[in-house]
C-alpha cells in the first residue's frame, strides 16, 4: 500500500473523566506512527486527559451539513415515541459520512455502543471499515434504563452487522454471543491499555489531604458519582465497618448523585468519615497511599480503576459484577471480590483487609505484576494488528 | 358513461370561505356524474352541514397503518420541524390506506395543507389515481406570516408541481404559484368561488333582531376570523377617523378568533367601543350584509375574498383593500366596489366617508354588485370544477 492507513478514533466526548476518555488518551499516546490517526468527537469540550500534540481533532456537531442535505430517517412504528433518537443518529451519521469522505478515512475505530451505531450507519452510506469497540455490558446497560427501549429493541440487534467487534472484557463478549446472537468470530477481547510507567510515576506525587498525616486507615473510591457505581452501598458498608474499627473514605469524582450521597452520609452519621474531594487528574497519588480501593459498582465493562489501583500497588475490593472485575482480579487471586449490592459483605471485606496485614502486603506485591498484562504498548499493538487485518 | 369516483380531501369544515365553498360544491356536484365522498383530516368542529348521502371519513380517527416502519425525509434546514415531518408521513400513510380501500378515480384536495398532504401520500397510491389540488390563498404571503411557514413553503415547492391540476380562485394566486412554487401554467385552472344565489336570497330575508336595525345610523359590516390577516385593527382606526369627521357610523364585526380581546381593547382605547358589535360566529351572515350601509374587507392578504362576492350578492356596497390577489379581480379593478391600499386606515376612512355620504354611489354599487354576483352563480362555477375533474380523469 502506497499511503499510510488513515484511521479515525470516534468518541462522544473528551471533557468527561471516564473510562472511554482514558482509553482515547492512552491509545493515542501509544499508537504506532505507521497509522495516520485522527480523532473525531461528537461534542465540543476541552479534553480532561492529556492528548498527544499533533493529532487532528474534529468535532462533528459543530460541522455544518450542506443545506441541500436530506436526512432519510427510518422509524419503526412500534418505536414512534422514541423517534428523537432515530433522527439524532441519522444526523450524526450523516455528519460523520461527510467527514469521512472529506478526510479520506479508511477505517473508524469506535469507543462505545453509540459511536459504534453511528459508524455503522455511516458505513452503509460510504465504504469505510469499522472496528467497533464495546466498553460496557450491553444487557446490563440497556435493561437498567427504560428510556433505552429503542436501543434495546432496534439498535442493539444491528450490532450483528458489525465485524469485527472489540470487547474490553470477556464478560462483555459472552453477553453479546448469548443474549444478542452476535457470532463468536466477530468478537475480539482486547483489554484496556494501561500506561503503567506513567501511572507509577504519578502515584509517587505527594498528597496534601490532612487525613494522611493521621494513622487512620483510609479507603478510596474513584469514579463518577452516578447510580450504577453503587457508592450508596459503600457508605452503608462504611458505617457497618466503623462500628468495629475506625476507617475513613475518600471519594474522588463528580457526578449527579453527589448531593444525594452527601445527604446519605449525614443520615448515616458518617459525614465526618467521608470526604468528597471532587475529580482529579491524578487519583494515583491517593491509590499508592490508602489501605484499599473499593469499587462497589453494580455494572462495569472492564473497570479501568481496578487496573490503575493494581499498578499503584493498592489492594482492591470490588463487586463481582457481570463483566470486568473478576477477569482482572482472576476470580479473586489479585483482589477481594464481593457480591454486588451487599453492604454486609462489602463491610466484611473491608474489615478483613483492615485486620489482615499479610493479605494487604501480598495484594500490593501481586498487583503491579498483574498490571503488566495490560501495559499500553502491548495492548495497543493488538489493536494495530486488528486494524491492519481489516484494512 | 361510468360515474367518476371523487374523493374530496380537506382539513375540515370550519367556519370560513373554504368551508362554504366545499359545502356548495357538495350540494351542486351532479350525482349522476360523480360518486362523492369526503375526507376530513382532523376530527374538529364541522360548521357547515354535509349532505347525508355523502360518505365522510375522518382521518384523525383512523388507526395507524399496518407497516413496520416509516421513512421520513427531513431536509437539514428544517430539522426543527422533524416532529411535523413524522406526523405528516404517518398521516400520509393513513390517507394512502383509505385511498387503497376506497379506490377513487380522482382525489381532489381543498387548500394548500390538504393538497400537500395528498402529494406526500401519493407515492403510496395506485398509479392510475388522478390528483387535483387547490390553493386558496396567496400562499407565499400567507406562509411568510405563519409559524410553520418555512415547512409548508418547502413542501409546497417540492410537491405542488407533481399535481395533475391545481385549482385556485384568482389570477393573483395563480401567479404566486408559478413564481414561487414551480407550478406551471398548464397545471393551473382559475375558478372563482361559487355563490348559491338562491340560498342567499332566502337567508337575506330572515329577520334580524338587533336594536341598531331600527335606527338610521349607518352600519358598516365586516366579516372574517378575528386574526391579524384580516386587518381589523385598521378598520377600527378608520372607524375612529370617520367618527372624528362627524359621522357616528356603527360597525358589526362577524366572526371569532384569537384577536378578539385585543380588538376590544383597541376599540376602548379609540373610544368607539359603544359603536361596535362583536357578533361572533353567525350561521347566516347574509341578513346582516343586506341591511348594512357598506361592507368593508380590510385584509392584508386574501386568496379570493369570498365575503366580498357574498356582500355583492346581498346588494351591499363594498370597500376592499387592494391586496395581492382576489379583491381587485372580484371588483373588476374598482368597477363594482371601492379599492383602497392595504394597511392604510386613513384611505379606508376616506372611502367609508365617501360611500356613507353619497346615496347615489351606494345605489349604483348595489345594482352593479348584484349583477356582478351573477358571474359567480353556483351552477356555473361548479361546472368549471366538473370540467377540470373530468379533463384530468380523461387524460
Amino acid at each position: 500500500m502506497a499511503r499510510k492507513v488513515k484511521m479515525t478514533l470516534l468518541t462522544e466526548t473528551l471533557h468527561v473523566p471516564g473510562g472511554v476518555e482514558r482509553f482515547v488518551s492512552t491509545f493515542l499516546q501509544h499508537v504506532s506512527s505507521h497509522i495516520a490517526v485522527e480523532l473525531t468527537v461528537f461534542h465540543e469540550g476541552q479534553s480532561f486527559y492529556s492528548l498527544p500534540s499533533g493529532i487532528p481533532v474534529f468535532v462533528l456537531n459543530s460541522q455544518p451539513l450542506p443545506p441541500s442535505e436530506k436526512l432519510v430517517v427510518d422509524i419503526p412504528l412500534s418505536l414512534l415515541g422514541e423517534c428523537e433518537s432515530f433522527v439524532w443518529l441519522e444526523l450524526l451519521s450523516s455528519r460523520l459520512t461527510h467527514h469521512l469522505v472529506q478526510r479520506q478515512i479508511d477505517c473508524v475505530l469506535t469507543t462505545n455502543f453509540l459511536t459504534s451505531l453511528v459508524a455503522y450507519k455511516a458505513s452503509l452510506r460510504h465504504k469505510v471499515k469499522v472496528i467497533a469497540r464495546l466498553a460496557s455490558h450491553l444487557s446490563n446497560t440497556l435493561m437498567q434504563n427504560p428510556a433505552h427501549r429503542e436501543f434495546r429493541m432496534f439498535w442493539a440487534p444491528r450490532l450483528r452487522e458489525l465485524n469485527p467487534i472489540v470487547c474490553i472484557s470477556q464478560g462483555i463478549a459472552d453477553d453479546l454471543t448469548t443474549k444478542w446472537g452476535i457470532p463468536h468470530n466477530h468478537l475480539h477481547v482486547i483489554y484496556n491499555p494501561l500506561d503503567v510507567r506513567k501511572i507509577q510515576d504519578l502515584s509517587q506525587e505527594p498528597v496534601t489531604h490532612p487525613w494522611f498525616a493521621a494513622q487512620v486507615p483510609i479507603f478510596l473510591f474513584v469514579g463518577r458519582l452516578v447510580k450504577f457505581k453503587g457508592v450508596d452501598i459503600l457508605l452503608n458498608a462504611l458505617k457497618i465497618a466503623n462500628s468495629e474499627k475506625p476507617a475513613r473514605l475518600l471519594v474522588v469524582g463528580e457526578g449527579e448523585e453527589k448531593g444525594a450521597l452527601q445527604e446519605l452520609a449525614k443520615a448515616l452519621h458518617v459525614e465526618d468519615k467521608v470526604d468528597f474531594i471532587g475529580a482529579t487528574p491524578n487519583p494515583f497519588s491517593y491509590m499508592s497511599k490508602v489501605t484499599a480501593l473499593v469499587l462497589p459498582s453494580l455494572v462495569e465493562g472492564l473497570a479501568n480503576v481496578i487496573l490503575e489501583a493494581l499498578t499503584c500497588g493498592c489492594p482492591v475490593i470490588s463487586t463481582d459484577c457481570l463483566s470486568g472485575p473478576a477477569e482482572i482480579l482472576q476470580g479473586g487471586q489479585y483482589g477481594v471480590l464481593v457480591p454486588p449490592a451487599d453492604e454486609e459483605a462489602l463491610a466484611a471485606a473491608m474489615l478483613k483487609l483492615l485486620q489482615d496485614h499479610e493479605l494487604r502486603t501480598k495484594l500490593a506485591e501481586l498487583g503491579p505484576q498483574r498490571a503488566k498484562d495490560f501495559d499500553a504498548p502491548k495492548i495497543v499493538k493488538q489493536y494495530e494488528q486488528l486494524i491492519m487485518e481489516v484494512v | 358513461m361510468r360515474k367518476i369516483k371523487l374523493m374530496i380531501v380537506t382539513h375540515g369544515l370550519p367556519l370560513g370561505g373554504v368551508g362554504r365553498n366545499i359545502t356548495i360544491l357538495l350540494r351542486y356536484l351532479d350525482r349522476s356524474l360523480f360518486d362523492v365522498e369526503l375526507v376530513m383530516i382532523f376530527n374538529r368542529e364541522v360548521f357547515y352541514p354535509i349532505p347525508l348521502e355523502i360518505q365522510t371519513h375522518i382521518l384523525e380517527r383512523n388507526p395507524l397503518p399496518h407497516v413496520d416502519s416509516i421513512r421520513v425525509d427531513i431536509p437539514i434546514q428544517l430539522l426543527g420541524a422533524r416532529e411535523d415531518f413524522i406526523w405528516l408521513e404517518l398521516t400520509a400513510l393513513k390517507l394512502a390506506e383509505l385511498v387503497h380501500q376506497r379506490r377513487p378515480d380522482v382525489v381532489f384536495a381543498r387548500e394548500l395543507f390538504a393538497s400537500t398532504l395528498c402529494l406526500l401520500s401519493r407515492k403510496y397510491w395506485p398509479k392510475e389515481i388522478c390528483f387535483v389540488g387547490s390553493v386558496d390563498n396567496h400562499a407565499s404571503t400567507m406562509l411568510s406570516h405563519a409559524p410553520k411557514g418555512p415547512l409548508y413553503m418547502f413542501l409546497g415547492r417540492e410537491h405542488l408541481q407533481k399535481a395533475d391540476k391545481i385549482v385556485c380562485p384568482s389570477e393573483g394566486v395563480a401567479s404566486d404559484l408559478m413564481h414561487n412554487f414551480k407550478v406551471t401554467q398548464q397545471q393551473i385552472t382559475v375558478i372563482p368561488y361559487p355563490l348559491d344565489l338562491q340560498q342567499i336570497e332566502k337567508l337575506v330575508s330572515e329577520p334580524v333582531d338587533h336594536p341598531w336595525m331600527a335606527e338610521c345610523t349607518p352600519i358598516i359590516t365586516a366579516a372574517g376570523r378575528l386574526a391579524p390577516q384580516k386587518g381589523f385593527d385598521y378598520l377600527l382606526r378608520a372607524l375612529s377617523l370617520v367618527h372624528k369627521q362627524g359621522n357616528l357610523a356603527r360597525l358589526i364585526l362577524l366572526g371569532e378568533g384569537d384577536e378578539h380581546q385585543r380588538l376590544e381593547d383597541l376599540a376602548a382605547e379609540l373610544g368607539i367601543q359603544h359603536c361596535i358589535w362583536f357578533a361572533g360566529k353567525q350561521k347566516n351572515p347574509f341578513k346582516y350584509f343586506a341591511r348594512s350601509t357598506v361592507f368593508v374587507l380590510s385584509s392584508l392578504y386574501e386568496g379570493f375574498g369570498y365575503v366580498i362576492a357574498e356582500a355583492l350578492a346581498c346588494g351591499c356596497p363594498v370597500i376592499a383593500t387592494d391586496c395581492p390577489s382576489g379583491p381587485a379581480e372580484i371588483l373588476g379593478g374598482g368597477r363594482y366596489g371601492l379599492l383602497v391600499p392595504v394597511a392604510d386606515a386613513r384611505a379606508l376612512a376616506e372611502a367609508i366617508t365617501k360611500v356613507l355620504s353619497d346615496p347615489a354611489l351606494r345605489q349604483q354599487l348595489a345594482e352593479q354588485g348584484r349583477q356582478r354576483a351573477q358571474d359567480f352563480e353556483a351552477r356555473k362555477i361548479v361546472n368549471q370544477y366538473v370540467q377540470v375533474i373530468r379533463d384530468t380523469y380523461g387524460t
